[in-house]
């Protein structure tokens, strides 16, 4: 069994979860990510769409151990073992809970720099549904680049 | 007419590698012509994802932050549906804009340059346009036939356009054979299938592709990620100096080999450099590319050789696990 989320919901949100698109608002100019429907600086409803580049650094984490992950994530959990989620904190000032991919133990540490990619996040009523999750930014010696997404 | 250019590109392989030395410990030999480990996709990883990494990779080397593009061809196989377009999830991953053609072709690895080729005649059809071509796949079959052995997963996506670019794409030229037992997966199945009636299918396509005399000879390297041998064979009937050597560490990616043997070929192409992307798989298709260095910036970040030497190696339980062959409740989903 898994816990039911709405379609509607996240078709709704698939720029916001594909794409990390924000809402800034129109009059202070606070972002909201994921959006909302007033400004959590002044209360007002007006926003502007912006993309966020989905950079930033581990605010916090923890691990799911097995047999703890919410229900839509059972399989996955029993497939792969522990799952690594927390809070990232966007460049753009945003923080946002999300998973981790591509992660080994070493990876996961507060102020760590990581990157938004589209993963599956999970199978239900046989649509797969795509977010963002977060992997570590590591350091590529061949060439001196970062290798994000 | 102006010759349409690839402006950039980007390669994306997933972070998991299975070692050849895991089929000969589980099974007691590797079935797969000469790989040393493959590169498969996590539990979380499927060839959508995968092609919007390479996507995303291509567009940022062009700098221009959200790229406009006007047409998305995706070469793949093995989407998630039959049915409702994966490529309209890639699309929303890249872009918010609504007026983008998005074509699918399927059917076999040729599907990749497919894709390239199709991609290229939109362009030239429509001049000063953008098209984003997107070969990405992750072939599977049962995990007891020894075809299964050599399947991994990975993507290469193409920005064409006008204008300066790293290369530009020169004549092609396609031949379409009946195949019967080779590589073959029936309407509602997520495996491939393969009779190993050991034919002769693949290096007929090839023959009849250089029998054909549409493309030209002489080529520096032929990007096709095959196996070695065949793909030294296929150099030798084609007239190019050398393959790739993309096959050991990546293993067979359906559509997407010869899309990642493209991008590694151009990694290392000086301008001027001739290439020769070939495709094979019930019969063949062959693409002119010539390297022509371009803008600073296009090859920015991981090079294909930087990903095919990184990744994390797992054992074979694992490979199974996060391949979903172990779970009764999505084991038989794509």
């Amino acid at each position: 069994m898994s816990a039911y989320f709405s379609l509607p919901m996240y078709a709704a949100s698939s720029g916001q979860r594909l794409r990390l698109i924000a809402g800034r608002c129109r009059s202070c100019g606070r972002l909201a990510y994921p959006q909302r429907a007033a400004c959590t600086g002044c209360g007002r409803r007006a926003f502007d769409e912006v993309g966020l580049s989905g950079r930033g650094t581990i605010f916090t984490y923890t691990i799911i151990a097995r047999g703890g992950a919410p229900a839509e994530f059972d399989d996955q959990q029993t497939m792969t073992g522990r799952i690594a989620c927390g809070i990232v904190e966007l460049e753009e000032g945003p923080r946002v809970i999300a998973q981790f991919a591509d992660w080994e133990d070493a990876d996961l540490a507060i102020g760590k720099p990581v990157a938004a990619v589209v993963r599956r996040l999970f199978d239900q009523e046989g649509i797969v549904r795509y977010g963002a999750k977060f992997v570590p930014v590591r350091f590529t010696p061949a060439r001196g680049q970062e290798e994000g997404r | 007419m102006s010759a349409v250019s690839i402006l950039a590109y980007g390669a994306a392989l997933p972070r998991l590698r299975l070692p050849a030395s895991e089929y000969r410990n589980a099974w007691g030999g590797c079935a797969a012509s000469g790989p040393t480990q493959k590169a498969f996709c996590a539990y979380d990883e499927d060839p959508v994802t995968l092609a919007v990494a390479a996507a995303r990779l291509a567009c940022d080397r062009l700098g221009a932050g959200e790229l406009a593009f006007d047409a998305l061809y995706v070469g793949a196989t093995t989407l998630p549906y039959e049915e409702k377009p994966s490529s309209a999830s890639i699309v929303t991953a890249l872009t918010g804009r609504r007026g983008v053609r998005v074509v699918e072709l399927r059917g076999s690895p040729q599907a990749g340059l497919q894709a390239l080729v199709a991609a290229a005649e939109f362009c030239k059809a429509n001049p000063g346009r953008i098209a984003l071509a997107i070969a990405a796949d992750a072939p599977s079959a049962p995990p007891d036939m020894p075809y299964e052995h050599a399947l991994g997963a990975a993507a290469a996506a193409f920005v064409l356009g006008s204008g300066p670019g790293v290369a530009t794409l020169g004549a092609d030229a396609a031949c379409s054979l009946e195949t019967f037992g080779s590589r073959f997966r029936r309407l509602g199945a997520t495996g491939i299938a393969d009779l190993e009636l050991r034919t002769q299918e693949d290096a007929d396509a090839v023959a009849a592709l250089a029998g054909m005399e549409a493309l030209p000879r002489g080529a520096d390297v032929l990007a096709c990620g095959l196996p070695p041998r065949a793909g030294a064979a296929a150099a030798k009937r084609l007239g190019a100096a050398r393959a790739d050597a993309v096959w050991p560490r990546l293993g067979d990616a359906g559509t997407a080999s010869a899309a990642v043997a493209l991008a590694d070929a151009l990694d290392g192409a000086a301008p001027g450099q001739r290439l020769l992307a070939l495709a094979v798989g019930a019969g063949a298709i062959g693409v002119e590319v010539t390297a022509t260095g371009g803008p600073e910036g296009r090859r920015a970040g991981p090079s294909v050789a930087d990903l095919l030497g990184g990744g994390t190696p797992v054992d074979y339980v694992a490979y199974l696990r996060h391949r979903r062959v172990l779970s009764s409740r999505l084991g038989d989903t794509a």
